[in-house]
């Protein structure tokens, strides 16, 4: 009774002050995402925009960013569906991978043996850095759904669906990605000299 | 009769054949013959079963991974777009 006392003499909730406080953690999630510092830019407003639309749907000050951060979450995936919409993925069966394999089927470059502790790697700033450098090298799109699938665990149907895409597609995707990231850590990371 | 395809299908297969349906399988169930192909493909290949292991720690890494790795760094939102948003926000009062 009081709480809905106190919620209507606040002010309304400030989206000014959320620029201030989470404008750049904003700013980065979607940068590090797209890519486009203009693109970046208009998701931080439209996330706030989205956010002010429907204040109330966090719980404290403490779960802000978290809840910002989710907002601007489902606008990135809006933006990955219109992409990719836009300029639809090639056909499955040209994966592009053509020439990991020689004329008779076999690895070109046989894959090396990594030995390495999950664990460490993802502690470890360096291995960070070189893994943000290979991503980097992965068309944006192509890397925002690896990470999507691997990182935040998000299952194939779940992705064909907020994408708009077949499952097909995004197989291949997903394996092309996994391609290009093995072999850029491979010539960076674990065959590469710097210290390990 | 499916056992034949499947052998078959393993005998045939190259490197190229079975190194999408690994990854593939970390995605999806594969179907029986497939399933079988690969296992027996791997069991061959030890250039596969390398593959097979790097894309099953990048996941492992992934998944431990807090956030998405910058590379320059957190860049912050730049003087101007924060000034444009902010007018943006604060609308025609």
């Amino acid at each position: 009774m009081i709480a809905d006392h106190d919620a209507e003499s606040l002010p309304a909730p400030s989206a000014v002050r959320w620029l201030e406080e989470h404008g750049d953690a904003l700013y980065a999630y979607a940068l590090a995402r797209v890519r486009d510092p203009h693109a970046a830019e208009d998701l931080v407003q439209e996330t706030l925009m989205a956010g002010l639309g429907s204040a109330g749907g966090f719980e404290g000050r403490a779960a802000e960013r978290t809840w910002l951060i989710g907002i601007l979450r489902h606008k990135l995936l809006d933006c990955l569906r219109r992409n990719l919409r836009e300029r639809p993925l090639g056909e499955t069966g040209d994966d592009g991978l053509e020439d990991l394999f020689d004329r008779s089927g076999r690895w070109k470059v046989s894959p090396t043996t990594w030995d390495a502790d999950p664990h460490v790697l993802a502690e470890w700033a360096e291995f960070r850095q070189v893994l943000a450098q290979c991503l980097s090298r992965l068309p944006a799109r192509m890397a925002h759904v690896f990470w999507l699938r691997e990182a935040e665990e998000v299952d194939t149907p779940e992705l064909c669906d907020r994408l708009n895409v077949t499952a097909a597609n995004v197989w291949a995707l997903l394996h092309r990605a996994r391609c290009g990231l093995r072999k850029c850590l491979t010539a960076h990371w674990f065959e590469g000299d710097h210290p390990r | 009769m499916r056992w034949t395809r499947a052998l078959n299908l393993a005998l045939f297969m190259t490197c190229r054949d079975a190194a999408p349906r690994i990854s593939h399988g970390m995605d999806r169930t594969l179907s029986l013959e497939d399933r079988t192909a690969v296992r027996l493909h791997l069991a061959i290949c030890p250039s596969c079963r390398r593959y097979r292991r790097q894309i099953a720690l990048l996941r492992r890494v992934l998944a431990l991974m807090p956030h998405y790795p910058n590379r320059a760094g957190d860049e912050p939102l730049p003087a101007a777009a924060r000034a444009r948003i902010r007018r943006a926000l604060e609308g025609p009062a």
